[in-house]
């Protein structure tokens, strides 16, 4: 029997051992890749990091606070931008371009929010859909943005691909630490009432508007993040792709396979879906495509909390062997009930 | 706005009602939100082209194999996997039919590529005058198609023993399951029947009025879902008023503000309705 204190140090221990491991892992990509890889890499890398970044941000909203979200581009798309017009209009650099993206795709998350939560479930989804349609639609016929003609920052203030990779690792740190804070955080709880339940939770005394509003923004702010260095990584800009559907897409596929509601499902799905099968397949179009659909409907049918949790639960399964004093392990899929049922408290 | 204004809103409605029948039933009655109905419209639009193309065989023709194919794949889609996912959460049936538009749009993009396609019948292609009011012949049989479904769903809904089974599930499926309806086989028979409609509804709508293209199925079904939303869930008179309004806003707002702007209105319009009455106009259930 573990005294009560003992029990908390390891606990605390425990909580600590993602974000310690997350940040040497960070620290050694920002250092050490940048001489060793190659350009070819190094720009892989840069955008496996972006996505993994994207998807995080929908993980929030989607995996923690439930809310299907269908509107990635929209925010992608407004950080993309934002970038490229504060760099082609004004004497500012990057880095401040890039604090005026996150601010615009939170400001955006902020204006948007109040008709977006008046819709649950379905028309959520779809209203976060027909709001992007609106705003690709809108910036196709914007003459100042350049209309449907795609547009560059200036090319001596684009920076290089070494520069480049580092803000991308920056980027990815940020997005995982937020959920990481969230996740951690009372908000976070309440933010995953309104998620299991809505009702139960308002019942309880949780403002569930301004939860998930608060979700929202902090999605917004990321994927507006997110669209500023890619835009960055790309150099050109159009409506077409820059609020495609092609974010919801990967954000969603990458999001769902790794496993919704937790915080390095993300991770593991992206890695996945970008290295198993967009990277292999690149050059063979619409199959990559076809693929990560495919292995959407297998995951979400036959793995529904995701890979990452599932494999989890295998590897306790698997340490567990033979020793039958230890409790049925907790979350795993076969005492959950859905797919974003998944422990919120674990890793 | 003239009489010709109003002509072509009421067209424009047409379109409107035939591309949103399917999801509105699989809406009402399963109550998902089927994301893969815009690319089940573009479908039947692509299996009457590659028919067209391979078979020289008439678009209108072409229905009679379209319309199979589709009830047969929507059936197995839920009876042999969406059940299984409705199991898990709501999030998931969402995700899934997100999935299998993936997968459907792919699948037209490897086939057609991304190339714009229509089909051709020329019986269809010319216009008509009527009392000084100009016409396309294509909208006119939109028009028609969409109508005729709508009062065959509506009668067929209220007026038969299976109408009632499907109502009584939609209502409360444990209850209907506990008085002795197969639910599980009315979700199957219902998403095979809002598919074989898509299909049938984009082939003539989208097919030969429009043109297709693998991802355009995004639009139609924000449009469909336009139209259901302003409908309310369940209500198929719903949807004719709904469609005939949206049709209308949008011929008035075109005028206003210019083609260009033709998309934006129709979801402009679906965001200040969502946000003044997210019932709908005959809506029983709150969004």
């Amino acid at each position: 029997m573990t005294s009560p204190l003992a029990r908390l140090t390891s606990q605390r221990w425990k909580m600590l051992a993602v974000p310690v491991s997350g940040a040497i892992v960070l620290t050694l990509l920002y250092a050490a890749a940048p001489g060793r890889l190659t350009l070819g890499s190094l720009n892989q890398l840069s955008t496996l990091l972006i996505l993994l970044s994207i998807a995080q941000a929908w993980n929030l909203i989607g995996g923690y606070g439930g809310q299907i979200l269908l509107g990635v581009g929209a925010f992608v798309g407004t950080g993309g931008y934002v970038t490229t017009l504060v760099l082609s209009h004004s004497s500012l650099t990057e880095v401040p371009a890039l604090a005026l993206a996150s601010l615009g795709g939170a400001l955006l998350a902020a204006i948007v929010a109040y008709p977006l939560f008046r819709l649950r479930g379905p028309y959520f989804a779809v209203g976060s859909l027909a709001l992007t349609l609106s705003i690709q639609a809108w910036m196709g016929n914007w003459d100042y943005s350049g209309g449907t003609q795609p547009i560059s920052p200036p090319f001596t203030r684009v920076p290089g691909p070494e520069t480049l990779y580092r803000m991308a690792v920056v980027l990815a740190g940020i997005a995982m630490l937020t959920v990481w804070l969230v996740r951690q955080s009372n908000f976070g709880l309440r933010l995953m009432a309104v998620r299991d339940a809505e009702a139960a939770a308002e019942g309880a005394g949780v403002l569930t508007f301004r939860t998930k509003v608060g979700a929202f923004l902090l999605t917004g702010m990321i994927m507006g993040l997110a669209g500023g260095v890619s835009a960055l990584q790309t150099t050109a800009i159009d409506p077409g792709t820059s609020f495609g559907l092609t974010w919801t897409i990967d954000a969603i596929v990458m999001t769902v396979v790794g496993g919704m509601g937790t915080l390095l499902g993300p991770l593991v799905g992206t890695i996945v879906v970008y290295y198993g099968i967009e990277t292999q397949l690149e050059t063979t179009g619409a199959w990559s495509q076809f693929i990560t659909g495919a292995l959407l409907l297998l995951v979400v049918r036959f793995a529904p909390l995701g890979l990452w949790p599932h494999a989890q639960d295998l590897a306790r399964r698997a340490l567990m062997f033979g020793r039958r004093s230890m409790p049925p392990p907790q979350g795993g899929p076969g005492n959950t009930a859905g797919i974003n049922r998944a422990s919120g408290l674990e890793a | 706005m003239t009489v010709q204004n109003i002509a072509n809103g009421l067209l424009q409605g047409g379109v409107f009602i035939t591309v949103a029948l399917g999801l509105a039933l699989v809406f009402g009655t399963l109550r998902i939100m089927n994301l893969a109905h815009g690319a089940l419209l573009v479908g039947g639009g692509y299996l009457a082209y590659s028919l067209q193309r391979d078979l020289s065989l008439d678009p209108f023709v072409a229905l009679a194999i379209v319309v199979p194919v589709f009830f047969v794949g929507g059936f197995v889609l839920q009876r042999y996997y969406l059940s299984y996912v409705m199991d898990h959460s709501a999030e998931a049936v969402l995700v899934a039919t997100f999935g299998v538009a993936l997968v459907l749009q792919s699948t037209y993009a490897q086939i057609f590529t991304s190339d714009v396609r229509s089909l051709r019948a020329d019986y269809v292609s010319g216009g008509v005058n009527f009392l000084g009011i100009q016409a396309q012949v294509i909208d006119l049989v939109s028009l028609a198609f969409g109508i005729t479904c709508a009062l065959a769903m509506y009668l067929a809904l209220t007026r038969t023993r299976a109408g009632a089974a499907v109502r009584a599930t939609a209502i409360d499926p444990e209850m209907a399951s506990a008085i002795g309806i197969d639910v599980r086989r009315v979700f199957s028979v219902t998403l095979g029947i809002g598919a074989a409609l898509a299909a049938a509804g984009g082939l003539i709508v989208i097919g030969l009025g429009q043109s297709l293209s693998p991802s355009g199925g995004v639009e139609w079904l924000v449009k469909s879902f336009a139209v259901v939303v302003l409908a309310g869930v369940g209500s198929v008179p719903g949807v004719v008023v709904a469609g005939f309004t949206l049709g209308l806003v949008q011929v008035a707002g075109t005028q206003v503000v210019g083609n260009s702007y033709s998309n934006l209105i129709v979801y402009g319009a679906l965001f200040v309705f969502l946000a003044v009455r997210p019932t709908g106009l005959f809506g029983e259930k709150s969004a």
